[in-house]
């Protein structure tokens, strides 16, 4: 009896499969709804950049210096919460940033999102406050979002500022083709203190989006009324074409949209036009779990091949005539050098889970290609998650092209970056 | 009177062959859960070193195919929800703010579970019944996929006869690749006349090493609005609970 007991002690601990299942609980009591909850995270990033001194970039960054490197060091926290009352609630997310690098230290604060809902029936709701409306199917670009500041195609899934403004909200489902049908309308007012970044003061802002599920298939249309911006048009579609393939697009029009141009004479104006923008992709999963997310974008709104150019050119004139360096940076500031001034652009992100038995481990890489020029940015990236609540992420950017192409005129010929990120 | 044997023959093993294979399905789903109802699970990754992640979820299932579930640990992925009309899934991420067409194949959170496991919809609703066999204590059910857009081709389903509940499910590609295997497991009385495996396993000659388990905490019967099976609503599941 004895020995039985033995051989039966032994035979367990030697079993983990035992020893796993031994402690499997699930407490369901302790994810209960609660009337504050709050989520977040903090992050360190060191990075280090190789960099071009003969690129519009570095002279619009580095004027009369002489560095082949830096070293930036920058750190963020983001706190998001929900407080609920019945079928009100106040939700926000905080951001805080500090950095530094060789032209300092700086560090910002500021409110992503803060609004109050009232959730009025399971059809409607109103919302009032600051709030960061996503709009469009694309991943890297969305053309038709009319309401929210650009997102950074290097890294889609960061969150961003919303502006302040008020939306309702109405949605229906039927039986048949159509399944869904959703309306939402927004104003996002401009006043001297309010929403400065939008544009001119003194406007509501109107903008309504009518969404619908079709034959299993979304189908947006927006508009956005005429204020601080002229108004705009557009519609998007994302569809399943089978259990691993998706594909989506937008098309968006905008009318008298303002734009800084430099003339020949070397004067920056601002003129009005009108545009089309569109974007086609689709996102395909192999047997093997690769996913490939390619894009292709056409900016409307954006800088052409020889616009850019005679603006990189009129740089490298200002650092032999500093008289030009007031206008180089007027004209930076004012579009020229924002992220994908160009026209025509190409995207693709290939992401492998777990290659080769690697666990937690995603490497990615992403290339984006600036089609008129032929200069591109490239990004491999490894991921690791392994680490309950902390997320790891190694990343290299390569920026290369010919001199006076978007690509090959970036300050930062090569960066490295680590990113950590504790989640709690 | 040879005719009349075999006749007579024929009807005497009848009973063997009496099981209408659809109905015994549609028994099992319901055996299962209710067909409208709201389920707290935390899902378990268990990999080749022995390490774990764990995921805890909250989902809302309503008729034949409308499902959401949503994130509540850990907290990298807390607020993340995924929708199901049918065969159109989407993923909503709270930093994104939209939510993002995904495939039924895809794996939101890595393991050997994807999409169509977590968000999964009546068996009767994906498959039909192509033949039953039975032994003493079980039938032995092949399944077919009704579309070309369910993940798994082909299921053998074992059902335990005293209980009507899967106790083993083999998922097949079309090729007849064994996909994986689930095993059903501890049976647990969840309250409101639902009695059934509080433990889903599985594993999969594909991720060799590799284990994934489901464990049910709460299943009880849930009716909710349409309209909670939008993408307007997506971001506002967690007020569901």
């Amino acid at each position: 009896m004895k020995r039985k007991a033995v051989l039966l002690a032994a035979l367990l601990a030697l079993s983990p499969a035992w020893a796993e299942e031994a402690d499997w609980g699930f407490d369901v009591s302790a994810y209960e709804k609660k009337p504050f909850e709050w989520t977040g995270f903090v992050e360190l990033r060191p990075e280090h950049q190789w960099l071009d001194r003969d690129t519009a970039g570095y002279r619009l960054q580095y004027p009369g210096e002489s560095r082949t490197s830096a070293e930036r060091m920058s750190a963020a926290a983001e706190l998001s919460g929900v407080l609920r009352h019945r079928s009100l609630s106040f939700n926000f997310t905080g951001h805080a940033s500090w950095i530094d690098e060789p032209r300092g230290s700086d560090h910002d604060r500021r409110m992503y999102e803060a609004y109050g809902g009232w959730q009025i029936d399971d059809r409607s709701n109103l919302e009032l406050g600051k709030r960061a409306l996503r709009w469009g199917k694309g991943y890297a670009w969305s053309p038709v979002a009319f309401l929210e500041r650009p997102k950074d195609p290097t890294d889609p899934e960061l969150a961003r500022e919303g502006f302040v403004m008020a939306t309702g909200a109405f949605v229906r489902s039927f039986d048949g083709p159509l399944q869904t049908v959703a309306l939402t309308a927004a104003v996002v007012p401009t006043t001297s203190g309010l929403n400065p970044e939008f544009g001119p003061e003194g406007h509501a802002n109107p903008a309504v989006k009518l969404y619908g599920l079709i034959l299993d298939t979304d189908v947006d249309l927006i508009w956005a009324g005429q204020g601080s911006r002229g108004p705009r048009v557009g519609i998007d579609f994302s569809r399943n074409l089978g259990s691993n393939v998706e594909i989506h697009g937008e098309w968006a029009r905008i009318t008298d949209a303002r734009r800084a141009v430099l003339t020949a004479d070397n004067r920056l104006a601002m003129e009005a036009r009108s545009y089309t923008s569109a974007l086609l992709g689709l996102r395909y999963l192999t047997e093997r779990d690769t996913t490939l997310i390619f894009e292709l974008y056409r900016n409307g709104g954006g800088y052409s091949k020889d616009e850019l150019a005679a603006f990189y050119d009129l740089v490298g004139a200002s650092a032999a005539n500093p008289v030009l360096t007031s206008l180089t940076a007027h004209a930076a500031a004012q579009g020229y050098n924002r992220p994908n001034a160009a026209r025509r652009y190409a995207y693709l992100r290939i992401s492998q889970k777990e290659p080769f038995d690697l666990l937690d481990f995603t490497p990615a890489l992403t290339l984006i290609t600036n089609t008129d020029d032929h200069s591109w940015s490239l990004i491999p990236e490894a991921l690791y998650t392994g680490i309950t609540n902390l997320e790891l992420r190694l990343r290299l950017a390569l920026n290369r092209g010919d001199r006076s192409t978007e690509y090959g005129e970036k300050l930062v010929r090569s960066r490295l970056e680590l990113r950590g990120r504790y989640f709690f | 009177m040879k005719i009349l044997t075999v006749l007579l023959g024929l009807l005497v093993a009848a009973p063997a062959f009496a099981v209408d294979g659809t109905a015994l399905l549609q028994k099992v789903d319901r055996n299962l859960e209710p067909e409208s109802y709201e389920m707290y699970r935390k899902l378990i990754n268990i990999e080749p070193d022995g390490s774990r992640k764990e995921f805890v979820l909250y989902s809302v299932k309503k008729g034949r195919d409308q499902l959401v579930a949503l994130f509540l640990d850990p907290p990298s992925e807390r607020d993340r929800a995924t929708l199901r009309l049918g065969e159109n899934m989407w993923l909503y991420i709270p930093s994104v703010g939209k939510p993002i067409r995904i495939t039924s194949l895809q794996s939101v959170i890595g393991g050997v579970f994807n999409n169509a496991d977590i968000l999964r919809l009546d068996y009767s609703t994906e498959y039909a019944v192509e033949e039953v066999s039975e032994t003493a204590d079980s039938y032995l059910l092949s399944l077919k996929a009704k579309t070309d857009d369910v993940a798994y081709d082909r299921l053998k389903m074992t059902v335990d006869k005293q209980t009507e509940l899967p106790t083993v499910i083999g998922c097949y590609a079309a090729s007849g690749l064994l996909i994986k295997t689930l095993t059903y497991k501890d049976i647990k009385d969840f309250g409101d006349g639902i009695t059934r495996p509080a433990t889903l396993e599985t594993d999969s000659p594909l991720y060799k090493g590799y284990k994934s388990v489901m464990l049910y905490g709460q299943i009880r019967a849930r009716a909710v609005p349409d309209e909670v099976f939008t993408l307007e609503y997506l971001p506002r599941v967690k007020e569901l609970r």
